[in-house]
């Protein structure tokens, strides 16, 4: 057996715990999800271990069984859910938040962190055309990685100290400077397409597949520049 | 690999163990890549690094069952082997498209052999033979003046050609944008391509119910940007188009995406 039953039961509750804290699952519906997944888990034990390598973790490798089999579940039950939530009475305690907004916005700065590693070795690439476009800070490390990525000395982004810069002369400044690094001609209408593209992903990565939250360009902005603070 | 055009199980396992390693250089490039693009891997590998990273230490240690290390050792070599057969072919496309890149016509480069060799044909055609020129001064200049006009007039000719040629880039774009196929609620009332002539005001319009500030942008047919305009309003009327040729204008709404691109023809 890949796991005992015993192990099976904690990273169940490990996984539904999570999605109780992002306020997906209702806690109310906590235990009932749980045994729905370690059911599911061992009716199809067989196939569980016969699809594993061994090249991951085994624990890691269990909790993207059990989290895939959980989504699975969020996914039948969750117009249910919200259609019962909608007829709850206001006031009703579900957890949804921790205790202080200072840990809320942290985890979403964390959340987002993740989200542009995942991005791999673009991730200096989006972080100084973000904090440019939204004429925040640059940041000396995004710049030097990015340069070293193609192998070039740092060359950095002109700022313009002006109150009235349009973000047409913005995207232009980027697409010269993008040119500059990666030795390509680029139009910034490119620059501009890809910008954006990249933007709408993170915000509906930020926003997860189950309504997790509800961002859009303008608080994402916000975020993005609460993140781009603290990374002085 | 791949199930259903997604990270099996396993392989989102893998991510999750390099990326809390601290290490992303372990994972295939194609593993990568693939988590780059597609928001329900990346949504799944997001919320099994927050499950791992909530596990105390002493969960993990007494859940860890070490795996045997025999398949290990044969992926690490096959894996190996799989970027050193990605990379080839990388290289090698890439050697390919450059070759293509170069043989590809230029339509401009054309546009200026086709003068080069007009001129000298000019130049060919009116030398005249040495038996019909007459032997006085002012014969002398006249020839001189007839070549010179002769000249001049097909090298405005060519000069006209040149500056009617086409943006490629630009022109992809106009043709998207040929059936008024537009975002948001948008929707254009002048043509893809505009004629007037060099006196004339040129107007533009559009339906802007909303009244979005929009920008628009012009550009000459090398796509060199002339100049560019705010406005909240749905028209726009402008003579700075007096000289002969081919422009091209872009609609640009409040959100930086391009609504409309058009063509404009001054005759």
């Amino acid at each position: 057996m890949l796991i005992s039953e015993s192990n099976l039961l904690v990273l169940a509750e490990k996984v539904v715990s999570r999605y109780v804290n992002k306020g997906v699952v209702p806690s109310r519906e906590r235990e009932d999800t749980q045994m729905i997944i370690v059911e599911k888990f061992l009716d199809k034990q067989k196939k569980i271990e016969d699809n594993y390598s061994g090249k991951a973790n085994i624990t890691t490798y269990c909790i993207s069984v059990l989290n895939n089999m959980c989504c699975e579940v969020i996914r039948k039950e969750l117009k249910h859910w919200k259609n019962e939530l909608d007829d709850m009475p206001e006031g009703d305690s579900s957890n949804h938040y921790s205790a202080s907004q200072k840990t809320i916005i942290q985890d979403e700065i964390n959340y987002l962190d993740k989200i542009l590693i995942l991005f791999d070795k673009e991730k200096s690439k989006i972080n100084i055309a973000l904090s440019y476009y939204y004429q925040l800070e640059l940041r000396n490390t995004d710049i030097e990685e990015y340069n070293q990525s193609y192998n070039k000395e740092n060359i950095s982004p002109i700022k313009i100290n002006n109150d009235k810069i349009n973000k047409g002369d913005i995207i232009n400044n980027l697409s010269d400077y993008i040119c500059q690094v990666e030795n390509k001609n680029i139009k910034p209408d490119a620059v501009r397409m890809w910008l954006k593209k990249t933007t709408n992903t993170i915000v509906t990565r930020l926003n997860g597949p189950f309504g997790r939250t509800h961002y859009d360009q303008d608080s994402f902005q916000v975020l993005y520049e609460l993140y781009n603070a603290q990374r002085s | 690999m791949f199930e259903n055009g997604h990270l099996s199980e396993e392989e989102l396992a893998l991510y999750v163990d390099a990326y809390i390693a601290g290490d992303l250089n372990e994972i295939p490039a194609d593993l990568i890549s693939h988590a780059k693009n597609c928001d329900e891997c990346a949504n799944k590998i997001l919320s099994i690094i927050e499950i791992t990273e909530n596990l105390s230490d002493e969960d993990k240690s007494s859940k860890d069952e070490t795996p045997t290390n025999s398949k290990g050792f044969f992926f690490k070599k096959n894996y190996f082997l799989q970027m050193a057969a990605s990379i080839i072919f990388i290289v090698g496309a890439g050697l390919i498209f450059l070759q293509i890149k170069q043989t590809k016509n230029n339509p401009i480069k054309q546009y200026s052999e086709v003068i080069d060799s007009t001129i000298s044909s000019i130049d060919s055609s009116l030398v005249m033979p040495e038996k019909n020129i007459q032997n006085t001064a002012q014969s002398k200049k006249d020839s001189l003046k007839q070549f010179k006009e002769v000249k001049n007039d097909n090298l405005s000719n060519n000069q006209n050609l040149l500056a009617f040629a086409e943006d490629e880039q630009l022109e992809k774009l106009v043709e998207r944008y040929s059936d008024s196929a537009l975002r948001g609620n948008f929707s254009i009332k002048s043509k893809s391509i505009i004629e007037i002539k060099s006196n004339e005001l040129l107007k533009l319009e559009w339906n802007n119910d909303d009244k979005e500030l929009l920008i628009l942008e012009f550009f000459d047919n090398k796509g060199n940007k002339l100049f560019e305009s705010e406005t909240s309003e749905s028209l726009f009327a402008t003579d700075q188009f007096k000289v002969k040729g081919l422009y091209y204008w872009k609609l640009i709404n409040e959100d930086f995406d391009l609504v409309f691109c058009g063509k404009i023809i001054i005759k």
